[in-house]
């Protein structure tokens, strides 16, 4: 085809003309210049196609650029007009509309804003918790400079640092102890104290008060260094220059001398503890909730009556933790010789402060740490519900503002470019957004209590009066307002003029694979996701609580006792009386925190292994508690029994049996050697022998996430000393029986708070997170599937106006009323088949993760997921429906009499 | 490659010295500023007749649409008085300024030492 220059220029002056600002004149100019290009273009031998492309090519290079140096230079007012097309000059124009249309679609508006609100107000909450879990300890000066001690001890790790002679450790010995801690290399300042959880009976003043967390420390000055706890009255200085010193933190000044205690001089005043009298010399504030310890009092003793300490450090400026450590179990000599010369001592565990709540795992901690991956499901339950809120938006946005296209179309006429139509729509959401704040400020306001007795925080209340975090409140509500409507903006603002004049948009949302079936798809995905993990976790949690231990756990109550034999055979003997009581018994307790595990070596055998545990009770104590052992008849008849026998549990016996290739009954007389690595100085012999008696089966004495290890029992027929006493009951209530116990250890007389805890209790703290998480998971799927069907009765409604006509016509043409609804429900129907199978594998892969936690744990059952997809589908089928429905009932005829 | 500060600046002068040479049209003055720049000062059409429009509306020059011997329009730019009186400005202002650097430089910039 030969070339054609009028055709050619035709073409380029339609493509010059889109671009705006383009006058006739200056077109007529740039054409001048474009054919004198091509002209010499021509002289110079060019074809003439290749010669016009040249031209072309070179004297057009960019329109957008020509069009506005042309805008520049021709009008004065270009700056003006420039800022006239800003956003925020047109603010006002777009606020005034974007009210106007939350002002016409009312109902559908107010669905939006209670979705709306119902997400910012999950995310907020979220964001609440997550702040608070990763805020621990951050209030200590300094703290990225600070650390605690621990021990690795076999193959353990303890977050505490021995003493050389654990508890007989002379004062001046703990001292030294932590003094040579504060000399190694890197080390600026080490403080040592211990606290003592159980209830003791301090005497203030005339009146005895049980009190729980007492703090005792040798090192008061350095303590106080180094937590810079704030004194509210008195000094550090009278702390610590006298020992038998005490200070209170407020809340027990409180409780001690009431709420007028600063009129009253406390100096005058001394606490009394067992024997000995301490003089108050302070009082500080609370220790904050997010400190990784509580204490209530702090006593100044000359050493800590336990078998070693907490232990903490203060490094020196850019010191490496890793190599202080080393230094740590290099100069071990100096600070303990015992642990230098014991083979089982491991190493020396540097944690820093800011990571103790969330990343420790160490045996005997102070509060129970957090746990990351509730973090992450309770980040992902929010993002979910968040995610839920969005997309609803997004959905009923896309249909709702389908009939707003001769509204768009006029806004381009009159010159509005694609931002400036996507902004209005952006407006119009954040608007709706920013509206939610005050239900969101009342809303957190009633949730924070509730929130903080449910998951065990203490997220205080006024942080809803500080100003930062309104801040970013704010801008999250912002941000879901902005994303919410990202897509129906985009969608609207992208059709050309004539498009938007032809007013078919509407109609066409309702056909074909549209973005909106896109996003209920996703909601089905979420919420059968939702759905079947909330399932899993409840399924696992029923099994942890009705799992058999290998022991019974109902009416069975623990008494602290802390006395030798004859204290205990008078309490038993007390206690018995109660008509309620069936037995009582002594030792061990059950649902306990793991603690630590000891070495031993069967004779005849070189192998020592270090992963059992120690455990002891009386004869009673395994009659009460049902453990099935292969000496009944002692547990049934005590009196018959020896005086102190050794069992071992099955899974020690199997571990044996395996290892030696010995049957587990020739186990029966042969001796098992604990602490081989010991030999007594005076008489040589090695370890302490214990010779196998029997065995019981296992028991889960900790928490069902561990496995159960091989075990020792000790079975005593007398107890030298009791901790705990164990009381199993019948045909009483639990506060009846407390009161009948308590009256017989008041008549004991004994100079110690009464203490008991309930065994069943026991066992269901040490799933206190996971009840937590799961009724967590109930709730937030209730709220989430309320905001989804919330969404589909929304869109459904909305989209049934539109169908008015189709309806009409099926019902006359003699459609019944089901066939209109499987019509309506179809299509669900398969949206949520491909959820189901996109939402599987996903949560799957979630829930074994997490159940891998668990050594005794459920099997995943495919089940669940198709009663997730169940339950999702009849809410959606139930509520499309009934909405549907509603429409259906009206007559015909009026549906095709409307005009629309 | 001048820089676009230097090309801007320098625009207004360049268009009213070429003009008072006599009048002439839009490409060539784009060619002429090629070739008497070495192809250092690359003008694009985007930047000239946006300033010529601009430099009409002060009054500097005056443009006409010319009919040529092949039926094809062209339009033609002339300086006007007021146009000679700013270039006279321009002129004085750029020799000063080219003054200052052939002291530094020498007069041809050869001699100069960066230390």
């Amino acid at each position: 085809m030969s070339f054609n220059i009028d055709q050619a220029i035709k073409m380029w002056r339609q493509k010059v003309q889109q671009s705006k600002a383009m006058e006739p004149g200056f077109l007529e100019e740039l054409e001048s210049n474009l054919l004198d290009r091509y002209e010499e273009y021509l002289i110079k031998g060019l074809e003439p196609a290749e010669a016009f492309a040249k031209a072309e090519a070179k004297s057009m290079p960019d329109l957008p650029l020509l069009a506005k140096e042309y805008d520049k230079a021709f009008d004065p007012n270009y700056q003006t007009n420039r800022m006239r097309n800003s956003f925020l000059w047109l603010l006002p124009s777009y606020l005034k509309v974007a009210l106007r249309n939350l002002a016409r679609k009312r109902f559908y508006n107010i669905i939006n804003y209670v979705c709306l609100a119902i997400g910012v107000l999950a995310t907020t909450l979220a964001l609440l918790y997550l702040n608070y879990e990763n805020s621990f300890d951050q209030m200590i000066p300094e703290v990225e400079k600070k650390y605690r001690v621990g021990q690795t001890f076999r193959s353990q790790n303890y977050s505490l640092l021995g003493f050389v002679n654990y508890n007989s450790t002379e004062p001046a010995m703990q001292l030294q102890h932590i003094n040579a801690v504060g000399s190694i290399k890197g080390v600026q300042e080490a403080c040592q104290f211990f606290t003592f959880p159980e209830p003791i009976k301090v005497r203030a003043g005339q009146d005895d008060f049980n009190t729980t967390d007492i703090l005792k420390t040798n090192t008061p000055g350095a303590f106080f260094d180094f937590f810079d706890w704030p004194f509210l009255e008195g000094t550090l200085d009278d702390f610590t220059e006298n020992i038998n010193t005490a200070v209170l933190t407020e809340s027990e000044a409180k409780r001690f001398f009431g709420p007028q205690w600063r009129t009253q001089d406390l100096s005058n005043q001394a606490l009394i503890i067992g024997e000995t009298s301490y003089a108050i010399t302070g009082v500080i504030a609370d220790i904050p909730p997010n400190a990784h310890y509580d204490f209530s009092i702090a006593l100044h003793q000359p050493s800590l009556d336990y078998w070693g300490a907490r232990t903490y450090v203060k490094l020196e400026d850019k010191a490496d933790p890793v190599a202080v450590a080393q230094q740590m179990k290099a100069n071990m000599s100096t600070i303990n010789t015992r642990l230098a010369e014991s083979e089982l001592f491991g190493g020396i565990l540097l944690q820093p402060l800011t990571s103790i709540h969330l990343n420790s795992n160490l045996l005997y901690e102070m509060k129970p740490p957090g746990d990351k991956r509730y973090l992450y499901i309770i980040g992902i339950i929010s993002a979910i519900i968040l995610l839920l809120t969005i997309s609803n938006y997004t959905n009923l946005s896309i249909a709702m503002n389908a009939s707003r296209t001769r509204e768009i179309g006029m806004r381009k006429i009159f010159g509005a470019g694609k931002s400036q139509v996507a902004w209005q729509f952006n407006l119009e959401s954040i608007v709706l957004a920013l509206l939610t704040l005050p239900v969101d400020a009342l809303g957190l306001r009633a949730l924070i209590p509730w929130f903080n007795q449910f998951m065990g925080t203490e997220i205080e209340a006024s942080i809803l009066s500080k100003v930062s975090f309104w801040g970013i409140i704010v801008l999250v509500t912002i941000g879901v307002g902005f994303l919410a409507s990202l897509y129906s903006a985009l969608y609207l603002a992208k059709h050309p003029v004539l498009k938007l004049f032809h007013g078919d948009l509407a109609s066409k949302m309702v056909e074909g694979f549209s973005t909106r079936k896109a996003i209920i798809s996703f909601q089905f995905v979420l919420l059968i996701g939702l759905c079947s993990l909330t399932l899993f976790v409840n399924q696992q949690l029923q099994f942890v609580q009705n799992k058999d231990l290998g022991y019974n756990k109902d009416q069975i109550i623990y008494i602290s006792l802390s006395g030798d034999s004859s204290r205990y055979a008078t309490f038993k003997n007390e206690v018995s009386q109660i008509p309620e009581v069936i037995q009582v018994g002594s030792g061990s307790t059950m649902g306990a925190s793991s603690f630590n595990q000891t070495t031993y070596q069967l004779t005849g055998t070189s192998e020592v292994f270090d992963d059992a545990y120690n455990i002891d009770l009386d004869y009673s104590a395994i009659n009460l508690l049902g453990i099935e052992t292969s000496v009944e008849d002692y547990v049934k008849n005590p009196e018959m029994a020896p005086e102190r026998i050794t069992l071992i549990n099955q899974t020690f016996a199997n571990k044996l049996s395996r290892q030696f290739d010995i049957a587990p009954e020739d186990l029966i007389g042969r001796t098992i050697i604990q602490e081989p690595e010991y030999t007594d100085e005076e008489t040589g012999e090695v370890g302490f022998p214990y010779q196998v008696a029997g065995f019981f089966d296992d028991i889960n004495m900790f928490s069902l996430r561990e496995k159960v290890g091989p075990m020792f029992l000790t079975v005593t027929k007398n107890p030298r000393y009791v901790y705990w006493a164990s009381v199993a009951w019948e045909d009483a209530s639990p506060t009846a029986i407390i009161e009948k116990i308590k009256g017989k250890y008041e008549t004991l007389q004994l100079d110690q708070a009464f203490n008991y805890r309930f065994l069943d209790q026991n066992i269901e703290e040490l799933y206190q997170n996971e009840q937590r998480i799961a009724r967590l998971c109930i709730y937030f799927s209730l709220i989430a599937f309320a905001v989804a069907v919330i969404g589909l009765i929304a869109l459904t409604a909305y989209l049934t106006t539109l169908k008015k006509k189709e309806i009409g016509i099926r019902q006359i043409l003699g459609a019944s009323t089901l066939d209109i609804l499987r019509r309506f429900n179809t299509e669900y129907l398969i949206l949520l088949l491909i959820s189901l199978l996109i939402a599987s594998p996903l949560t799957w892969y979630g829930v074994s993760r997490w159940l891998a936690n668990f050594a005794y744990r459920i099997d995943l059952n495919i089940w669940v997921f198709l009663v997730s997809g169940a339950i999702t589908l009849i809410i959606t089928t139930v509520s499309v429906s009934l909405i549907a429905w509603k429409t259906i009932r009206e007559v015909p005829i009026n549906a095709l009499q409307e005009t629309q | 490659m001048a820089t676009k500060v230097l090309v801007a600046a320098s625009t207004k002068p360049i268009v009213l010295s070429i003009l008072s040479h006599g009048e002439n049209y839009g490409y060539q003055i784009i060619k002429e500023i090629e070739q008497l720049s070495n192809g250092e000062l690359n003008w694009t059409d985007a930047m000239l007749y946006p300033v010529l429009s601009r430099m009409e509306k002060e009054g500097l020059i005056q443009s006409q649409w010319v009919k040529m011997d092949s039926g094809r329009k062209r339009k033609y730019y002339r300086i006007t008085p007021e146009g000679k009186k700013q270039l006279e400005k321009e002129r004085s202002q750029w020799l000063n300024v080219n003054q200052v650097f052939s002291h530094l430089w020498g007069t041809n910039g050869q001699g100069f030492q960066f230390t």
